[in-house]
């Protein structure tokens, strides 16, 4: 090998643009994207991404600058955030509604200001997180549900209301798709399923937690009074197939759904030792994995942490935006959002909005797709980040109403 | 212009061993200085010891499993109830330590022992985008990974199809070229596959339950298509039946399998087990060093133990999943990806008085000292495997200081401490032969021709240890190390963190493969290699604007 200085015909090929749908978890890679194309929007299969990609149509291309609900200069806007933030005694960043460069931007502001980091799936995100860091966990990709998967079984969710393309993408009733039987336990099957494989409902008794204890323990053999009759073909079922998948999903989990999420991936676990098994949550929209990854990564340890110099401090619970803001007053909140204008948690009015000082200003300052000028590279270099939007808001009272 | 003056040289790559030479560095590169020009900047090596930066070649510093480690283990981050701080004024930012620290922590810590680069093993196709994300974010050290091949669906369905070998060569080179790759790994091959065929074993001449294809198969086709894509790094193996008892047989059987052609074993320790004695668990060290001094297309690195709390990060899910019933604390995570691989992360506490344990240490240490030519062994612990890298200065002095081994060795298991044939081997490694085992060695084997060594032309990437106390404390805190020229660590601290290069391969092959491996893949894997491919300025940002470092290849004949 030697130095070399001529690059591939395959980078040629990868600078195509390519489209990946940042707005659900599922990432699909073949959506049209042009909105403002009819025919385009219209081929369009995700009702999700298409709304979406209407909203951010419809959206101004800059987020607008405000102070105290007031419109004002980029500038002015940052100098008065960097000062409230730097007077917060317990600076929180929450939404963090952003990708990856949004999150290593978030980490260094972080890291500056002793603040602690939630996103606005946090409590969706710490579900699958505090099961993890408990008993472990066993998953599966889409790409592995599409090819092997006998048996899957979608737990407390029907999957399409927050994730409408997922038994598309995971090939159920396609030419060649191995799956022979699909499951909705405690959950109600999506309209429109085909006619194979074959559905099967367990109602259940209406708790899950109770539900899974005793389907473990039929999965495991153990000896059991009167159980319920459909869980125990569900048993059976799952040790008789060569590959399941357990599919959860966060957002459609109870307060404590860390327990519902430790019983299947011990259920998994079970059905290792002696067939093959595995689970997909489904989560971390709106960037919530992108942020959890990089968070972790750069300090070692995920969300809901506050990061400083003097250490960093892990709290899964005690870090939830909502109850810091409930138990803590002193807490001051900023929040970023990007992928998209939807939601709840938006506030209507927010006194002032806009974006932080450096990385993070140079970050959102060049949207959509942002380019920057290496200072090592001659070459202008398309960077990874799309967000189109990024904003800022603040404990004032038209936002905690909001909250 | 740099004058680094009166060190004691050690540059084994250019026949420099303990010398008293100058160094001279101008514009981040060596330079034939001459000493009546005046330098702008001056640094007094009397008393110091000069090598090159060092080069680990295999530690897993990024990628999805060590993040996954991260996520399994915060309870290592706390110091009882209390947060675990940054010790003292910094220019850190703060990043956790322990056997599976942040990325930021990572870099500064490697920078604080001279070390200069850093390359990721296992890479995992499907997920390389994120490999050279969070690895982007290591500062200071240049990094690169290799690409892991050999339990994909796509490449397993070719080989079973009876794919001509230009067409396995061009598939190689294609997944190096979109994944940005410095050189290929195979892990535990086909075995990751069959885990997801529910097959819990797979010997090297045993065919996979539903590809039908051997590990030799694998390893045999995996090996030529890298020569033949004119890689510099022969094929990284991970051999079959990691942590079996008995699995020397596999490990020889995998070096038969090369046939004559270059392959790099990797964390050999781990594959260097006999079933002799009341235990049925025993050392192979001999029998591997014996084969290692025989074949001389063999390289390997050693993947030594060290005792107490780490995390084992591997791709090899099928072992990890019959190695977690001995995690601790029990708990651990596996995935399978993407009908592309796997991964396992399992907790471990390496405990001196397991037999088991003492006994992996000792051979460890044996296959160190057994191996004739320190140009085919590299210094590793697998990080965090076998421990974390902040262990190589505590391993450096077990190899350079026979009283201080034997002292440790009589702390373990009676049985181990009473029988083990470390205790007769008086061998102590010298400086110039940790030089070569940390620094020449591994830039030779990585065919980074401008690293490793300090001769007119090489990357100014340099550090200074002070020649006192012992090899530990000496090699713990370099007095100076500069990275391309510049000063990045003084007295052990980091002084700056600049982000890091990354080393990637430019290889050549017929482009109709990726369009003839889509079609193959059809609706199953959607995407799977268009996406995959990354191109240069995507892989300068991710890597935070770092500089690129391509390697070319030259593609050979088949």
């Amino acid at each position: 090998m030697s130095a070399a200085a001529r690059p591939s015909p395959i980078d040629a090929q990868s600078a195509r643009a390519h489209w990946t749908c940042p707005f659900c978890a599922l990432l699909c890679d073949d959506l049209a994207t042009a909105h403002s194309d009819p025919a385009a929007a219209s081929s369009n299969p995700c009702p999700r991404s298409k709304a979406s990609l209407s909203r951010l149509a419809a959206a101004p291309a800059a987020a607008p600058a405000l102070i105290d609900g007031q419109s004002a200069p980029l500038d002015a806007a940052l100098d008065a955030a960097a000062q409230r933030l730097a007077s917060w005694s317990q600076p929180l960043l929450a939404g963090l509604a952003t990708d990856i460069a949004g999150a290593r931007a978030v980490f260094r502001l972080a890291a500056r200001t002793g603040a602690i980091c939630d996103h606005m799936d946090g409590a969706g995100l710490m579900h699958g997180l505090r099961a993890l860091q408990d008993r472990g966990q066993f998953i599966a990709t889409l790409a592995e549900l599409r090819s092997r998967a006998e048996l899957v079984v979608c737990i407390g969710t029907s999957a399409v209301e927050r994730f409408p393309l997922f038994f598309r993408r995971i090939g159920i009733g396609q030419p060649g798709s191995p799956c022979q039987r699909v499951v909705f336990l405690g959950s109600v099957p999506p309209a429109g399923m085909p006619a194979n494989p074959v559905v099967d409902v367990v109602p259940g008794s209406g708790d899950l937690c109770a539900d899974l204890q005793q389907l473990n323990a039929l999965a495991a053999q153990q000896w059991l009074g009167q159980t319920d009759a459909a869980l125990r073909q569900l048993a059976e079922h799952l040790r008789e197939a060569r590959y399941a998948v357990l599919v959860w999903e966060a957002a459609a989990l109870p307060a404590e759904g860390a327990l519902i999420v430790e019983a299947i991936n011990r259920l998994v676990g079970t059905l290792n030792r002696s067939t093959r098994a595995a689970t997909l949550g489904l989560g971390g929209s709106d960037g919530g994995h992108s942020v959890n990854q990089t968070l972790t990564w750069l300090s070692g340890l995920p969300l809901r942490t506050r990061v400083a110099h003097d250490g960093l401090q892990h709290e899964p619970h005690r870090f939830d935006t909502t109850r810091l803001l409930r138990k803590a007053p002193s807490t001051a909140l900023g929040g970023f959002r990007g992928f998209d204008r939807r939601g709840p948690r938006r506030p209507a009015r927010c006194r002032w909005s806009c974006s932080l000082r450096q990385p993070w200003r140079r970050w959102c300052a060049r949207r959509p797709a942002c380019s920057f000028r290496w200072p090592r590279q001659a070459s202008t270099r398309r960077a990874i980040c799309f967000a189109p939007m990024a904003r800022w808001w603040c404990p004032c009272s038209p936002c905690a109403t909001m909250r | 212009m740099m004058r680094i003056h009166g060190g004691k040289v050690f540059d084994p790559a250019n026949g420099v061993d303990g010398q008293v030479r100058d160094i001279f560095v101008r514009d981040g590169r060596i330079v034939a200085g001459d000493p009546r020009e005046p330098a702008d900047e001056h640094i007094d090596a009397g008393g110091c010891i000069v090598m090159a930066g060092g080069i680990d070649l295999h530690s897993h510093i990024g990628g999805g499993k060590v993040n996954l480690a991260r996520m399994l283990m915060p309870e290592l981050q706390r110091s009882g109830f209390e947060p675990m701080g940054v010790a003292g004024p910094s220019i850190e930012l703060p990043s956790c330590g322990g056997c599976a620290p942040g990325t930021l922590a990572t870099g500064y810590r490697y920078a604080e022992m001279g070390y200069t680069a850093v390359f990721e093993p296992a890479m995992l196709a499907s997920n390389a985008r994120h490999a050279h994300l969070e690895m982007g974010d290591v500062p200071i050290v240049d990094h690169g990974a290799y690409v892991m091949l050999g339990n994909e669906e796509p490449f397993l369905r070719m080989l079973t199809s009876g794919a001509p070998p230009e067409q396995l060569r061009d598939y190689v080179g294609l997944m190096v070229q979109a994944t940005k790759a410095l050189g290929v790994k195979v892990v535990n091959p086909g075995g990751i596959s069959a885990f997801k065929f529910n097959q819990r074993k797979l010997d090297v001449d045993e065919p996979h339950v539903h590809w039908q294809v051997t590990p030799r198969r694998i390893v045999g086709a995996l090996a030529r298509a890298v020569h033949e894509s004119g890689l510099a790094h022969p094929l990284h193996i991970h051999a079959s039946n990691l942590g079996v008892a008995g699995n020397i047989e596999s490990t020889l059987a995998t070096i038969s399998a090369l046939e004559g052609l270059r392959g790099h074993l990797t964390h050999v320790q781990f594959h260097c087990y006999g079933n002799d004695g009341p235990k049925k668990f025993s050392s192979a060290a001999l029998r591997l060093a014996e084969a290692v001094n025989a074949n001389p297309n063999v390289s390997i690195d050693v993947g030594q133990i060290m005792f107490g709390q780490t995390v084992t990060a591997s791709g090899d899910t099928m072992r990890q999943h019959a190695n977690a019933d001995l995690g601790s604390p029990r708990k651990w995570v596996g995935a399978d990806i993407q009908c592309d691989a796997g991964c396992g992360v399992v907790p471990f506490r390496y405990r001196e008085q397991s037999y088991v344990n003492a006994l992996q240490w000792a051979i460890g240490l044996e296959i160190f000292l057994l191996v004739r030519d320190p140009w085919r062994v590299v210094l590793t612990t697998d990080h965090p495997n076998g421990a974390p890298f902040t262990s190589y200065p505590h391993l450096i002095r077990l190899l350079m200081d026979k009283p201080f081994r034997d002292e440790q060795l009589a702390r373990l298991h009676p049985e181990v401490a009473a029988q083990s044939a470390l205790r007769d081997i008086r061998r102590e490694l010298t400086l110039g032969e940790i030089a070569i085992l940390t620094r020449a060695a591994p830039a030779r084997l990585l065919g980074l021709t401008d690293r490793g060594h300090l001769g007119v032309g090489a990357a100014a990437d340099i550090a200074v240890y002070q020649a006192q106390g012992d090899a530990e404390s000496q090699f713990s805190r370099p007095a100076w190390v500069l990275k391309d020229g510049v000063a990045v660590v003084r007295d052990g601290r980091v002084i700056a963190a600049p982000a890091g290069g990354i080393h990637f391969a430019r290889t050549q092959f017929d482009a109709g493969i990726a369009q003839a491996l889509d079609e193959a893949d059809g609706d199953y894997m959607r995407g799977h290699l268009r996406a995959a491919a990354i191109g240069e300025d995507e892989l300068c940002a991710c890597c935070n604007g770092a500089r690129l470092l391509p390697w070319a290849c030259t593609a050979q004949g088949v």
